[in-house]
C-alpha cells in the first residue's frame, strides 16, 4: 500500500516510467516472436516434409545456406534400392524478379506436383500447382506485392499464374514460392540437375541399411535422416539470427534495468527524508528493502500489463506495414518474457536498495 | 549495569571531528532520567540539544564518556538491537512532525506498530484508541497534507506513544505550533508521563513550558548549566 502510494504521488512520472518499461517489454516480446516466426518460416518446410531421408550433394548440410546440385539420373537409381518407396527431386533457385518496378527475390522451389512431396507445407488459400505455368506464393510475399489468386507473376521471360497462398514459408529475408520441377529447370537452364532428393522408405525398412546402400552406390553425396536434417537447418537458421536477436534483447534488458534503477534511485533520493524517518522510528532494513522491491515490482507489473496490451495491436500494424515480418506468439513466450521482466525488476532494485543503507536515522535531526 | 534509570550520561563529550579537538557539541555531561519524569532541555540554537537527543536515542555514540540506554551502554547494542529499541521502547516527536505524507493518519500510526511486530487487526484497534485519545480519530483516513499543524502533532504524539514506549524524545515539539496549541501538546506529553509512567525528554527553547517540566536542564555551548547528577 505504502509503495503504491509513493508511486502514485507522481502520476505522470509513474505513467511515463510504465510506458518506458512497456516499450522494453514490447521490444523483447517482439524479438522473441520474430525469432519464433523466422524459425517456423525457415524450418517448417523441412519439418512438414514426409521424407525419411534427404540426399544432397557432398558437404551440403542444409537447404537454407548451402548449395547442392545432383544429377536427375540419380532418381531412377535411388528408386531401385530395396526398401525405398519413393524418391522426389526438388530444385531450389534464388530468383530475382521485377514486380511493378520493384525488385523482389523468391526462393523458388521446383517439385513434382503429381507426388506433392517437396511442395508447400500448408496452403491457406486456393490450391497447389497442377501444371508448369502455375505458382504458389507465400502469404507474406503475396501480401507485400498484393498478389491474389489468378494474378500473374513475371519470372524471367515467363509469367506464372498464382493458384494458391501458403504459410510456413516466410524466412523473413526471403520467401519460398512453389513451381513445377520442370519449370524450375527451365528457368535456370539446366534440364538434368536438381538440388535434393526427398526419399520416403517403405514401412519397416531399415534406414541404416538404406543409407549404407545409398553411400555405396553414389559418389559425392550426403544422406541425412529427417531429425538430423531438421536439426541442421535449425542450427543454420539460428546461427544467422540468434546472435543478433540475443544482442538486441540483451540491450533492451540492460536499458530496462537502467531505467528502473534510475527511477527508483530518484524516488529514493526524493524520499530520503521519509526513509530517514522510517529508520528513526524503528523500521528494520528488511522493511525498507521490501519497500524498494515493491516499488520496482509495481512499476514493472504496470509496464508489463501495458506492454502486453499494446503488443497485439502493434503486431497487427507491423504485419500490415511489412507483411514479410512474420511473428509467432505463444503463451509460453509471454510467460518467459514476463518472468524476464520481473527478474529485471528485482535486479534493478539492488542498487537503490544499497543506497537506502546509506540513509541514517540521524538525518531526521538535521 | 543494574540501574533505576532509563538513560544515563556519565561524563559524556561529543565532538564531530572524532578527535575531541574540533567542534565540541557536548562537554562532559552527566545526566540520568527515570520513568515518570518530564525533563525539559532548554538552550539556544547550537547549544547541543539535538546532539544530546541523538546520543540519548543511541543514534550516535559519544566521543568520550558513557551513554547508558535501558541499562546497557549504547555502544554495546548492535544496529539491529537499536532498531528494535527505537521501534518498541522509544517514541519520537519532531518539530516538523515528520509524518509520512503518502500514508493516511491511521497508516502513519499503524506503521510503527508494524515495526514492533504487532498484528494488523490489533494495530488498527490500538491506533484508533490512541487517535481517539488525542482527539484526531475523525481524521484517521485523511492524508497529513489535509490536516492542521496542531492535528499533525497530535498524530505524531499518538505515533510516538502507541507502542507503549518508555522513553519519549521530543525535539522542539512546539516549534511549528501557535502558542496555545504548543501548550496543549506539551500537556498531552505530560499526561502520558504521569498516567503511563513514561519518561519524556523535550528539547526546546520555548521557556513557556518550563512550568510543566519536572526538571529543567540548561545547555549552553555544549555545557550543562544545571540538573547534573
Amino acid at each position: 500500500m505504502y509503495a503504491l502510494n509513493i508511486i502514485t504521488e507522481h502520476k505522470l512520472r509513474y505513467l511515463l516510467t510504465a510506458l518506458g518499461i512497456s516499450l522494453c517489454t514490447l521490444l523483447m516480446l517482439f524479438l522473441v516472436s520474430i525469432y519464433k516466426g523466422v524459425s517456423y518460416g525457415s524450418v517448417e518446410y523441412v519439418r512438414s516434409s514426409k521424407a525419411d531421408l534427404w540426399v544432397l550433394q557432398e558437404h551440403a548440410t542444409n537447404i537454407l545456406r548451402s548449395t547442392s546440385l545432383l544429377p536427375t539420373s540419380y532418381q531412377e537409381d535411388l528408386s531401385k534400392i530395396h526398401g525405398i518407396k519413393s524418391v522426389s527431386p526438388v530444385f531450389f533457385i534464388l530468383a530475382s524478379i521485377k514486380i511493378k518496378n520493384y525488385d523482389a527475390t523468391l526462393y523458388l522451389t521446383g517439385y513434382n506436383p503429381e507426388s506433392g512431396i517437396g511442395g508447400p507445407p500448408v496452403i491457406i488459400k486456393g490450391r497447389g500447382i497442377l501444371s508448369d505455368n502455375e505458382i504458389v506464393l507465400d502469404k507474406a510475399f503475396a501480401a507485400k506485392y498484393k498478389f491474389r489468386i489468378g494474378d500473374k507473376v513475371p519470372i524471367r521471360n515467363d509469367s506464372l499464374i498464382v493458384t494458391g497462398i501458403c504459410t510456413g514459408t516466410n524466412m523473413f529475408v526471403i520467401q519460398y514460392a512453389f513451381i513445377s520441377l520442370k519449370k524450375a529447370q527451365e528457368i535456370i537452364g539446366f534440364k538434368y540437375v536438381v538440388s535434393v532428393y526427398q526419399v520416403c522408405v517403405a514401412p519397416g525398412a531399415d534406414l541404416g541399411n538404406i543409407k549404407s546402400e545409398i553411400y555405396s552406390g553414389f559418389k559425392n553425396i550426403v544422406v541425412f535422416e529427417r531429425g538430423k536434417f531438421i536439426e541442421n537447418n535449425m542450427r543454420e537458421m539460428e546461427s544467422g539470427i540468434i546472435p543478433l536477436l540475443f544482442i538486441v534483447t540483451l540491450i533492451s534488458a540492460i536499458v530496462l534495468t537502467a531505467i528502473l534503477s534510475l527511477i527508483l534511485s530518484v524516488s529514493i533520493l526524493e524520499k530520503r527524508r521519509d526513509f530517514a524517518i522510517l529508520k528513526a522510528i524503528g523500521a528494520p532494513q528488511g522493511f525498507i528493502s521490501d519497500l524498494v522491491i515493491r516499488l520496482s515490482v509495481i512499476l514493472s507489473v504496470t509496464g508489463l500489463i501495458l506492454g502486453l496490451a499494446l503488443y497485439f495491436p502493434m503486431i497487427t500494424i507491423v504485419e500490415k506495414i511489412s507483411p514479410e515480418v512474420s511473428t509467432r506468439t505463444s503463451v509460453l513466450q509471454i510467460l518467459v518474457v514476463s518472468c524476464g521482466v520481473m527478474s529485471i525488476s528485482i535486479i534493478s532494485s539492488f542498487l537503490p536498495n544499497m543506497n537506502t543503507r546509506k540513509i541514517y536515522p540521524l538525518e531526521v535531526f538535521k | 549495569m543494574e540501574t533505576k534509570y532509563l538513560t544515563q550520561f556519565i561524563n559524556v563529550s561529543k565532538s564531530y571531528d572524532g578527535t575531541g579537538k574540533g567542534t565540541v557539541a557536548l562537554k562532559n555531561i552527566s545526566f540520568a532520567s527515570a520513568p515518570g519524569e518530564m525533563i525539559l532541555l532548554l538552550g539556544p540554537s547550537g547549544s547541543g540539544k539535538t546532539t544530546f537527543l541523538t546520543l540519548l536515542a543511541g543514534m550516535q555514540g559519544p566521543t568520550s564518556g558513557e551513554v547508558y540506554l535501558f541499562g546497557k551502554r549504547t555502544l554495546e547494542y548492535s544496529q539491529r538491537d537499536l532498531q528494535i529499541i527505537r521501534a518498541r521502547r522509544i517514541g519520537f516527536v519532531f518539530q516538523t512532525f515528520y509524518l509520512i505524507d503518502s500514508l493516511t493518519v491511521i497508516q502513519n500510526v499503524m506503521l510503527v506498530m508494524k515495526f514492533a511486530g504487532t498484528v494488523k487487526d490489533i494495530a488498527r484497534k490500538t491506533a484508533r484508541t490512541y487517535l481517539e485519545k488525542f482527539g484526531v480519530n475523525h481524521l484517521a483516513n485523511c492524508l497529513p497534507s489535509k490536516i492542521s499543524q496542531g492535528e499533525k502533532q497530535r498524530v505524531a504524539i499518538a505515533r510516538a506513544l502507541v507502542n507503549g514506549a518508555e522513553l519519549i524524545i521530543a525535539d522542539e515539539p512546539t516549534g511549528c505550533l501557535a502558542s496555545q496549541q504548543g501548550l496543549e501538546i506539551v500537556e498531552l506529553l505530560k499526561k502520558s508521563c504521569i498516567e503511563e509512567n513514561r519518561c519524556v525528554v523535550i528539547a526546546s527553547h520555548d521557556e513557556r513550558i518550563v512550568s510543566l517540566a519536572d526538571r529543567v536542564l540548561y545547555l549552553s555551548d555544549g555545557e550543562m548549566k544545571s540538573g547534573s547528577l
